[in-house]
């Protein structure tokens, strides 16, 4: 039995096991479809997000929206409302490219270093003979 | 400061030795803690308070990530809140989905603050978890901690507001509602939701900059900015933080800070090592900082019974002289293999 493949073939399992599991998962898609379904995906918690904030805030004021009903201008109501919504929107897909793209990239990383040392444990370049080290590898 | 390190050192070789069996408990102390604390708090509903359930899950958290906790938290608050009215329970609801929403897409994977932050400020160490996590973790733990200041207004209004709720008609939805909403999203939780990120994110930037004690540096300052937006919101918005609760919890919260410091990173500044050198690709600047040690002649001196079979393991304990180490020698080897 070679120790050492044994040992690099544990690390490799431990790591799909553990915190490259998540990053297996992103770097199944390309790096443009990863940040558009993440912000596909903030659109629609973004929107879900913001009529709960509205209910939120007419439940926190319902007695003065009661009293003052009849005096808005529903036309400003509405403007404001729909700009709020522009910025709150606008700022949570710029936070989700920002992170998605942050997060793609860290992933992407970290896949590859775990890439590499399962080509090198296939193509048994370091695991030759049971004495063989950790030593420079050519081409590197 | 060498009694610290010594304890630090032999807390971590027993972690070391016991880690799995460390973090389960833990987890279920921290859980049971948090859902018996909810219980007190709130306990409207004697289906969501009764301790054999909160044990379950206690032991189900035991089992599960530490994200476990802060989940079934939220679901005995939620339950908790029902009791007090179906409109009470939809905008708390409503509360936690918006947080759910806006917040925890961005958190880091375990989010200890989001149950510790609320525990910490029940007890009037506002500044403490705040502080730890700019000493610790990403900068992105600050969206936790704002979640916890959420939370723990939300439950703080509800306690409070309880009677008035269960006075009030089921009809009266309106007073009911501008209770729990205005309630939570107050001035003073503007306020302190300010405060403690501000702290977060002032403690993570000191931190950051890496000169020699920086980390003892930036807990002070976190305390003091805590302070100042307390005063500052008491001065302009009004709020009723009372002051002098706020200096004396933040002052055991530095102290407390600072301890914990000592025990999970204590550093040996005297032993600083500044080096550059260059690969192919990169030019490097490199600041090593060896973590201080007891040494092995320190811990045979506090326990002069123990034989040399009882010591938590001799690889534990063995030290290199620092001087006789070619960093940049290790460094570079470490860096070809990569």
């Amino acid at each position: 039995m070679n120790l050492m493949r044994v040992s690099e073939m544990v690390h490799l399992t431990r790591y799909e096991e553990g915190k490259g599991g998540a990053a297996l998962k992103i770097c199944k898609y390309y790096k443009g479809d990863y940040v558009a379904l993440q912000m596909i995906k903030s659109f629609f918690l973004t929107t879900i997000a913001f009529f709960l904030i509205l209910a939120l805030a007419a439940a926190g004021n319902i007695n003065w929206f009661l009293e003052h009903f009849d005096q808005m201008n529903l036309a400003v109501v509405g403007a404001i409302l729909l700009i709020s919504y522009i910025v709150l929107m606008a700022t949570y897909l710029a936070v989700t490219f920002v992170t998605a793209n942050i997060r793609y990239g860290k992933a992407r990383r970290s896949v590859r270093a775990y890439e590499i040392r399962l080509k090198e444990l296939g193509d048994n370049i370091r695991y030759a003979s049971p004495d063989a080290a950790y030593g420079k590898r050519s081409g590197r | 400061m060498s009694t610290f390190t010594q304890l630090g050192e032999k807390m971590r070789a027993v972690y070391g030795r016991y880690s799995n069996g460390i973090d389960m408990a833990v987890k279920f102390l921290l859980a049971l803690f948090s859902f018996f604390w909810i219980r007190g708090t709130l306990g409207f509903n004697p289906i969501f308070s009764n301790p054999v359930l909160l044990l379950v899950l206690a032991v189900l958290c035991m089992i599960f990530s530490l994200t476990a906790i802060p989940v079934f938290s939220a679901l005995l608050i939620v339950g908790q809140s029902f009791s007090l009215g179906l409109d009470v329970g939809v905008v708390t609801l409503a509360i936690f989905l918006v947080i759910l929403i806006l917040f925890v897409r961005f958190i880091p994977e375990d989010a200890l603050e989001v149950v510790l932050t609320p525990l910490t400020m029940f007890f009037g160490f506002a500044a403490l978890v705040p502080i730890c996590t700019g000493l610790k973790r990403k900068i992105s733990a600050v969206f936790s901690v704002a979640c916890g200041v959420v939370i723990y207004y939300l439950m703080a209004t509800l306690s409070r507001e309880s009677k008035n709720l269960k006075t009030l008609a089921a009809s009266d939805y309106a007073d009911r509602l501008q209770l729990v909403v205005r309630g939570t999203f107050s001035s003073t939780m503007v306020v302190n939701l300010l405060a403690l990120m501000a702290v977060l994110v002032i403690v993570h930037a000191i931190r950051r900059l890496g000169f020699d004690y920086c980390m003892q540096a930036a807990i002070p300052v976190g305390g003091l900015v805590y302070l100042m937006f307390v005063l500052l919101g008491d001065a302009v918005l009004g709020t009723d933080i009372p002051i002098a609760a706020a200096l004396i919890g933040t002052i055991g919260s530095v102290i407390a800070a600072w301890i914990l410091l000592l025990f999970l990173l204590p550093l040996d500044y005297s032993k600083t090592e500044k080096m550059e050198f260059e690969d192919d690709d990169y030019y490097y600047y490199v600041k090593a900082i060896p973590k201080a040690a007891a040494t092995k002649e320190e811990i045979r001196r506090l326990h002069p019974d123990l034989s040399e079979d009882d010591e938590p393991g001799d690889e534990d304990l063995d030290r290199v002289d620092l001087d006789e180490v070619n960093f940049e020698e290790r460094l570079e080897d470490s860096l070809k293999n990569l």
